[in-house]
């Protein structure tokens, strides 16, 4: 098969990590607000999680995506700063992480303009690469990236390698990936929003995570992991990224790597 | 790696029981009053799962902490002086399982103030911690319980480690859990009330609970895991447990403790 990568580059992989906070919750119902475990077990995220995934990236020097929705730059200023000082990238994810599809031209543009406005504040730095929230994009959302100048989007799910979307204010390349390379659906368990996910081991998630790595390693494509640091971040499930990081790493040619540098390193292949 | 703990401490474990029997189900919906299958499977907790995992506590010498709702010890009145006498501590959860959530603050005292009369008639002192049905406290709940004398409440989620509420300047220490240490969401299935959980094997589980405690272990943090009797005190599942305590005790200078003592332990020891 011919490589997409430049140089030696067998298969490159971006560790992203949706920092969703509070958002997802108060996006999807705001009576969540008044739910104290909810919110606590979505504070868990930034409060612990996010740390603990950080000294696991500087173990194995790696650089990562942070995916962060407004209302959590707003709540985390100081944390938005800390993951860029430590070398990764941040990248927008709306702002009350609201779907989208589900929602008006106005509010999509609402939600979009004002979660890139709080978010490029507390990081001082234009944003350029985004996901948009829920995976549930609308038909509208990939020309409203194009025209804030954003480089890619990474929610779309009919490929497992970069593909660039023409819209008519201009191109985003598409860094596509699939709940199964999530960790949500495997380890969400959130009785109060009717969410009650199989409960899995972090070794079976690492083995089905690990499966997918070595054939798309194979066929020299691009993994994108989609985790969030209040599931991921827990002291057990992250052996599962761990696993999965030590068994990467056994392999030559592998570049893990941001999405921004994914997006840029297919770009410069395949412009 | 330094944790949080003095004294030689590098992790503390408490392994806590939710002893609901029937409440949660009737709590629930008072339906399931008539619904044998039902109301047999929960009443396997204080029947069957609760003399075997005393059993099994007693067989490593660990003191666990028990959060019984009112109505269970009213229906089954031997369990609580058995696990006072055993040293296990004994903890409100509730009379009938209500979720606070799901309460307005009149109800939300009417329920501490009877789970306290029968916990206090049937061990002769006032419990201090509190472990909220279904772990759906509400925005008043925590006031509620610095009002009615609780040391702990442990229902929120937001760490894994204690931390201390500073409620209108009193303190309330903060014990956190978490569903993936809980066996509910693994093991319950309860078809009449739409409950269908993955009955993942004793083995996947047991990995799940012994990588939390490995991280946790190398952090220097704090392990509590909640367990029903009536899902646990199942023998495969008990097997689940007793690995778990056999990793956790392959490592040197953890502390098994109480809820009550670890929240003492916070409060008064210099912690935060």
């Amino acid at each position: 098969m011919t490589g997409i990568w430049p140089g030696l580059t067998q298969c490159t992989v971006n560790l992203g990590f949706d920092i969703d906070a509070q958002s997802n919750w108060i996006g999807r119902n705001p009576a969540f607000r008044d739910r104290p475990v909810v919110m606590t077990a979505a504070d868990y995220g930034p409060k612990v999680g996010v740390p603990r995934i950080l000294n696991l990236m500087d173990e194995y020097s790696l650089r990562a995506s942070f995916f962060i929705p407004g209302f959590t730059a707003e709540q985390y200023p100081d944390l938005v700063r800390e993951i860029i000082a430590r070398g990764h990238e941040v990248a927008g994810h709306g702002y009350m992480h609201r779907r989208p599809a589900e929602l008006t031209l106005e509010e999509e543009i609402e939600d979009l303009d004002r979660g890139l406005q709080a978010l490029e504040k507390a990081a001082g730095q234009k944003i350029t690469g985004y996901r948009i929230p829920g995976g549930d994009a609308s038909d509208r959302s990939m020309s409203l990236l194009a025209e804030r100048s954003i480089v890619y989007d990474s929610s779309l799910m009919d490929d497992d390698a970069p593909y660039m979307i023409e819209t008519p204010k201009g191109n985003v390349v598409q860094l596509p990936f699939h709940w199964l390379l999530d960790d949500f659906p495997y380890f969400a368990y959130v009785p109060a929003a009717d969410m009650r996910g199989p409960g899995c081991s972090p070794a079976s998630v690492a083995r089905t995570w690990i499966a997918e790595f070595d054939g798309l390693y194979t066929e020299g494509r691009c993994m994108i992991l989609v985790m969030h640091p209040q599931v991921t971040g827990h002291s057990g499930h992250i052996a599962a990224l761990e696993t999965t990081i030590k068994h990467m790493l056994t392999k030559p040619n592998v570049a893990i790597t941001t999405a921004a540098d994914i997006a840029e390193q297919w770009l410069a292949k395949n412009r | 790696m330094a944790g949080l703990w003095k004294d030689g401490i590098q992790c503390v474990v408490n392994i806590g029981f939710d002893v609901d029997g029937v409440s949660s189900w009737l709590g629930r919906d008072g339906d399931f009053a008539n619904r044998p299958v039902a109301t047999t499977m929960a009443e396997y907790g204080p029947k069957v799962g609760l003399p075997r995992i005393l059993a099994l506590l007693d067989e490593y010498g660990i003191k666990g902490s028990f959060f019984v709702p009112g109505h269970t010890a009213e229906n089954h009145p031997h369990i609580v002086p058995d696990l006072l006498a055993r040293g296990h501590e004994v903890a409100h959860h509730g009379y009938i399982h209500e979720r606070p959530a799901a309460l307005d603050e009149e109800e939300e005292r009417r329920v501490l103030e009877k789970g306290l009369e029968i916990l206090e008639q049937q061990s002769g002192a006032r419990v201090t911690g509190y472990r909220s049905p279904s772990w759906d406290i509400s925005p008043k709940t925590l006031d509620l319980l610095v009002e009615y004398g609780f040391s702990y409440d442990s229902s929120l989620m937001d760490d894994d480690a204690p931390y201390v509420h500073d409620v209108g300047g009193a303190r309330l220490a903060e014990l956190p859990v978490q569903w993936h240490l809980d066996d509910f969401p693994f093991w319950g299935y309860a078809p009449v009330a739409g409950v269908r959980g993955p009955l993942s094997s004793p083995e996947a589980v047991t990995r799940t609970w012994t990588s939390e405690f490995d991280t946790l272990y190398r952090e220097g943090r704090c392990y509590i895991l909640t367990l029903h009797p009536q899902v646990s005190g199942h023998t495969s599942r008990l097997s689940c447990l007793e690995r778990t305590i056999q990793h956790i005790l392959s490592h040197p200078n953890v502390a098994f403790m109480r809820c009550d003592e670890i929240a003492q332990y916070w409060l008064e020891q210099g912690y935060p």
